[in-house]
């Protein structure tokens, strides 16, 4: 396991890091401006969808989350200070993130621990993945890679919904990986 | 050793030879042998038809074995696209290769294809002449039709009927000196099958005249091209009929491809993967995750993805 802030090595259960002194209480002066309502998997604090794009965004969402039971998948676009970095939002998102369906807010209702959360920096143009805790260990950084790089050409292009559609479809693959691992893990 | 007993057998043989020859009468040679021979066949009491043309010969007695049972049987399923029918075997494969060779071309040519039954020489239908007319027109109903009964070893003996679609059976002068003189001509060959080949070989050329008279050009077009129909149609309703009698073992050899179809759509499609909910340990604070991938940026397409790769190797989310 990683610390989110400084990516180095830290102990399963440790309460901060002790690299950098990072927990998730002290990332809140950082990010509290941040507005953390997630409707139907769609978290835009950048503003840079539309009605029509937005409602795209939504339908491969939901596609993607089909197949898995358990699973909350969302994306989220912001526009990030120099001070604020992707790997921490993830992990603050991932925890503090209000998780809407339709009307009905699902953080209490759901299981938090099956989020899987698309993070795009679009300032900085920089994109992540930010994982629940079932996806500990059986995930590999080489396949998310490959994830994430499957719609870099587009982003690159400036077409970030289409990239954010692409890394999707190629998500549901990795996923059933992880899930398959998951479920020999915890066979034997 | 070896080398001087082939020289004695050898030896011995050229003098068996020599002395054979000079035991001959001197009148056996030369033109004073011809002579004898002559005086010798004309003693003998051989049949007219023996030096006359071929259709004159009288109907010879001949002791016949009558075909019966399941035998019989088969001499009357003939398929109605033409053929060779060798039911008893008499021809070997490569024999009846060849001659279906010949009736093929014939029948790509021609709006009479033949029928061939092959008999073994001395067999004979047990019909009588209005029986196998009313046989043949029921199998041939408004087709037309060469159909041999040929006696292999006998050319002569071969007996024939022309069907004309509407018309049935065609009778007539002409029909009969298209057999006979098949019959003759294939007569003189001495091997059998060489006999079988040539007869066939006539029959089709001399059928072609007595197809030009009895059909016009343009109904024989037609008529061929139905024919070439029929046979594409009873080929598929060949292999439709096959197909429909091994149902069973059809499904039973397509089931694992079945299967395994349906299970690569189901594992790839339809079935549900569900998260373990298994007890993790909470780190950092977090209640529900501490997991954030490496990240890759897309704001300069000078950078490859290849050097963003490599801080990803070996690592594990």
């Amino acid at each position: 396991m990683k610390c989110p802030e400084c990516l180095e090595k830290i102990h399963d259960h440790a309460e901060e890091c002790p690299h950098c002194g990072m927990s998730l209480e002290r990332l809140h002066s950082l990010y509290e401006d941040i507005s953390l309502a997630v409707n139907d998997g769609i978290h835009d604090v950048a503003g840079i969808l539309k009605l029509d794009t937005r409602k795209r965004l939504k339908a491969a969402v939901k596609l993607c989350e089909k197949q898995f039971i358990g699973l909350n998948l969302a994306i989220s676009f912001v526009a990030l200070r120099d001070n604020q970095s992707l790997e921490s939002y993830g992990f603050w998102l991932m925890n503090h993130g209000e998780f809407h369906r339709g009307s009905v807010w699902q953080s209490e209702l759901e299981d938090g621990r099956g989020r899987v959360i698309l993070l795009v920096d679009v300032e900085a143009k920089r994109i992540g993945l930010s994982y629940g805790y079932y996806f500990d260990g059986h995930i590999k950084e080489k396949e998310n890679f490959e994830v994430l790089s499957s719609g870099h050409a587009s982003l690159l292009e400036g077409s970030i919904v289409e990239g954010c559609e692409q890394i999707l479809v190629s998500l549901k693959p990795l996923l059933k990986r992880a899930i398959t691992r998951s479920r020999k893990e915890v066979r034997s | 050793m070896k080398h001087f007993t082939n020289i004695i057998l050898i030896a011995l043989f050229l003098s068996g030879i020599t002395v054979a020859q000079n035991l001959r009468p001197k009148d056996s040679f030369g033109s004073k042998g011809l002579l004898k021979t002559k005086a010798i066949l004309s003693e003998l009491n051989l049949p007219d038809w023996l030096w006359a043309g071929a259709h004159q010969y009288d109907n010879v007695q001949r002791s016949y074995r009558l075909i019966d049972g399941e035998l019989l049987k088969e001499y009357f399923t003939l398929s109605i696209t033409g053929g060779i029918h060798d039911p008893q075997h008499i021809l070997t494969e490569n024999q009846r290769d060849q001659i279906e060779q010949l009736i093929s071309t014939h029948d790509m040519n021609s709006a009479m294809p033949i029928h061939l039954n092959v008999l073994y020489d001395g067999q004979k239908i047990p019909f009588t002449e209005d029986e196998m007319r009313h046989k043949l027109g029921t199998l041939f109903k408004d087709k037309n039709a060469l159909v041999i009964f040929y006696h292999y070893g006998d050319a002569r003996g071969t007996k024939g009927y022309v069907l004309l679609d509407r018309q049935g059976f065609v009778d007539g002068w002409e029909v009969d000196e298209l057999f006979l003189k098949s019959a003759r001509d294939a007569s003189i060959q001495i091997d059998n099958f060489t006999e079988m080949e040539s007869f066939v070989s006539d029959f089709s050329k001399r059928s072609f005249w007595l197809e030009q008279k009895l059909m016009p050009p343009v109904a024989a077009k037609k008529r061929n091209n139905q024919l070439i129909e029929q046979k594409e149609n009873s080929q598929w309703e060949t292999t439709t009929q096959l197909l429909l009698d091994h149902k069973m073992k059809l499904l039973l050899a397509l089931l694992p491809f079945i299967l395994g179809v349906f299970y690569y759509l189901w594992s790839r499609r339809w079935s549900k993967y569900t998260l373990h909910c298994n007890d993790v340990p909470v780190r950092l604070g977090a209640d529900y995750g501490a997991n954030v991938s490496e990240t890759i940026e897309f704001s300069n397409p000078n950078t490859s993805l290849a050097n963003q790769y490599e801080k990803t190797k070996n690592k594990t989310i």
